[in-house]
């Protein structure tokens, strides 16, 4: 099973989604794409996580290190559609307060033309 | 009895599968009620990031091939130990990492801590063990917030007392699995507890019972809890054996509310009749205390909702008398030939006690100004009274002095009720003559433009003794000339530094004279308004102008 959803652009801003169990034992797969899905040029991304069940250490600290190479290359990535468990786990690890959590993959897009 | 399962992860891409089996074949036969959802993410949590632990810091699959633990389910808690052969760790030693470095690991162990009741790691000589624990016993205060929370649409939505306390009761009841519970409340009124929610009790007639009386009173006026491990051996000296057929029992009270002066619970809740017929323990007896207070608090919580909306009706019946008062006084000035004349008034609180007004009767034509003590409600109804009584004095009595003595006769026994009094001058004009008559109850006598006092005796202010009398004194007014009427809000207008606006500045203002009534009027209003600092409670502003124009 396919980890990425498909990805599109709209104005200026990559979204993606992201599916299924984020675990160890996927974390190389999630590097991997995260890797390939940023454009130097269009920095700015959006995932939508509405269909990812689990998250843990190992991928949080994938998708950490993402936000950091993204913000390097003066961009943000910002997450959009967390179930309850999904955002509970953000919440624990205190990285809620690095990582912008929107309710909808709309409005993390309109967040980036405030 | 605790169930125990072993497991293997040969391949971290396998953690999951793992866990869904090792969970389903623990429950499956054990649980009679499915984990809650959260929990069983959280376990999951754990057993990966347990798992990943292992993995990452012992090399456990790498060096050994797998990672071996156990999983275990007993009535209070579920939990897992996992076996490394690395190096190990002090747990205490790992401090959680700090969010803004986003760094890449470090958050497991954070995790696994944040997710369960117990967390231990012991480094052993043949190997080490992570033991991970989740209590299935609810956390009192846990419990408590849930109760709230649950709760918490009920008390939003203002539903009645007896609807609340029936549902916080049946969710006390389910947590405690007992097939009898009640819930009482004091009635201040009645001087007892009554009962406001029962399960497993029939009722037919409301059940009161005196503080003191059974369990419930000797909880309530004591304001301990009590926990009866047998029924049969405490309960002859409260009289409450016939009521309980069970074996143990469990009262607590619910403590006072804020402002409850003596301290007095709120009310009693009572559980007995376990379903699993064993006695209460002091843990429970902890537990319902803690239930007990989070129960007081949200029927507080209500009860002020309750007292909110009292308010918001009380304010707008106070709208209301504003509006009937407002109504009362003149909104534009009168034409009377030959006199320009007119009065404003302007309330400091929502309703007030100042009065002015106007009213023709032939060529003659009466002004009224009056300032009844306090600016309240009270003030506001005593000054509608005050109105009504003036106008049907004046159906038969036309002399200013005589029109006061009837006034204050007949609002004496009111006003003596009301603890209130009216100060009040009345004024007869004699729009043909310009003749000027003024009675005066203990108020600020009249003012020519000129700044000369109207020369007049005042009398009592209306309401002190039944029978005052009032001197009527007189003077003729000259085009040019005219009056100005206050109340004490005006010329005792105070700002910040302690000066009062005065007489002089009132007559400054004035100036000439030669502006209209009504201009002169907004005028005074708004420079006594303008001084007026924000030091005292504003007062009730009054003023009325007459001047004759031939």
């Amino acid at each position: 099973m396919s980890l990425f959803g498909q990805s599109n652009n709209q104005d200026d801003v990559c979204i993606f989604s992201l599916k299924g169990s984020l675990d160890v034992s996927v974390q190389k797969a999630l590097k991997d794409g995260l890797d390939k899905l940023l454009d130097p040029a269009l920095p700015d991304l959006v995932v939508d996580l509405s269909a990812v069940t689990f998250i843990d250490s190992a991928c949080l600290g994938t998708l950490a290190a993402f936000l950091k190479t993204v913000r390097k290359a003066g961009g943000d990535f910002k997450l959009a559609s967390l179930c309850a468990d999904v955002r509970s786990i953000f919440q624990i690890t205190r990285l809620d307060t690095v990582f912008e959590l929107h309710d909808t993959v709309h409005e993390a897009v309109a967040s980036f033309f405030k | 009895m605790t169930t125990k399962i072993a497991f293997t992860v040969s391949d971290l891409s396998d953690v999951m599968t793992v866990f869904e089996q090792s969970y389903a074949c623990l429950t499956q036969h054990t649980l009679k009620k499915k984990l809650p959802q959260a929990m069983v993410a959280d376990l999951k949590m754990a057993f990966v990031e347990g798992v990943a632990n292992a993995v990452k810091h012992a090399g456990e699959i790498k060096n050994r091939g797998a990672v071996k633990g156990v999983w275990w389910l007993s009535a209070k808690s579920i939990g897992f130990e996992i076996y490394d052969h690395g190096k190990g760790f002090a747990l205490n030693r790992i401090k959680p990492p700090n969010p803004n470095k986003l760094s890449v690991s470090g958050r497991g162990i954070l995790l696994l801590k944040q997710v369960g009741d117990g967390l231990v790691y012991r480094c052993g000589k043949t190997r080490n063990v992570l033991r991970f624990t989740r209590s299935l016993v609810p956390h009192p205060g846990a419990a408590g917030l849930e109760l709230i929370s649950e709760i918490s649409g009920d008390i939003l939505r203002q539903a009645p007392l007896e609807e609340i306390a029936s549902g916080l009761l049946t969710r006390v009841a389910e947590l405690f699995a007992v097939e009898r519970a009640s819930l009482l409340v004091y009635d201040e009124s009645l001087d007892r507890l009554k009962l406001v929610a029962a399960k497993g009790i029939k009722t037919d007639k409301p059940v009161l019972l005196r503080p003191g009386e059974g369990v419930s009173g000797y909880v309530f006026q004591h304001g301990k809890s009590l926990l009866i491990t047998d029924t049969a051996k405490s309960l002859h000296r409260t009289k409450g054996r016939r009521r309980y057929k069970g074996r143990s029992f469990l009262s607590v009270p619910l403590p006072p509310l804020p402002g409850q002066a003596d301290g007095r619970p709120f009310g009693v809740i009572n559980l007995t009749d376990r379903r699993d017929g064993k006695s209460f323990s002091k843990k429970d007896l902890a537990l319902l205390g803690v239930m007990a207070g989070q129960a007081a608090i949200a029927l507080y919580v209500r009860a002020l909702l309750a007292q909110a909306a009292l308010d918001e009706a009380l304010r707008r019946d106070v709208q209301t008398v504003r509006e009937i008062q407002l109504s009362f006084l003149p909104s534009t000035a009168p034409q009377v030939p030959g006199w320009d004349v007119a009065g404003r008034c302007e309330m400091a609180a929502s309703a007030g006690g100042d009065y002015v007004d106007f009213i023709a009767k032939g060529y003659w034509l009466y002004v009224v100004v009056a300032d009844v003590s306090g600016h309240n409600l009270g003030s506001a109804m005593t000054m509608a009274n005050f109105r009504s009584q003036l106008r049907a004095v004046l159906n038969f009595e036309s002399e200013p002095g005589q029109i006061l003595a009837w006034l204050n006769h007949s609002l004496y026994e009111d006003l003596q009720v009301a603890s209130h009094f009216v100060s009040c001058l009345l004024l007869r004009i004699d729009t043909q003559m310009n003749r000027v008559e003024v009675a005066n109850a203990g108020h600020y006598p009249p003012v020519f433009f000129s700044g000369l006092p109207f020369m007049d005796e005042a009398g009592l202010v209306l309401g002190i003794e039944p029978d005052s009398l009032y001197r009527v004194m007189k003077a003729k007014l000259s085009v040019g000339d005219g009056l100005v009427l206050f109340t004490d809000g005006v010329i005792e207008a105070m700002n910040n530094e302690g000066s009062i606006f005065g007489l002089p500045r009132l007559i400054s203002e004035v100036g000439d004279g030669k502006k209209s009534a009504q201009v002169i009027v907004d005028r005074l209003v708004k420079k006594a308004m303008a001084f007026r600092g924000n030091l005292r409670p504003p007062d009730d502003m009054t003023v009325a102008v007459i001047k004759p124009l031939a």
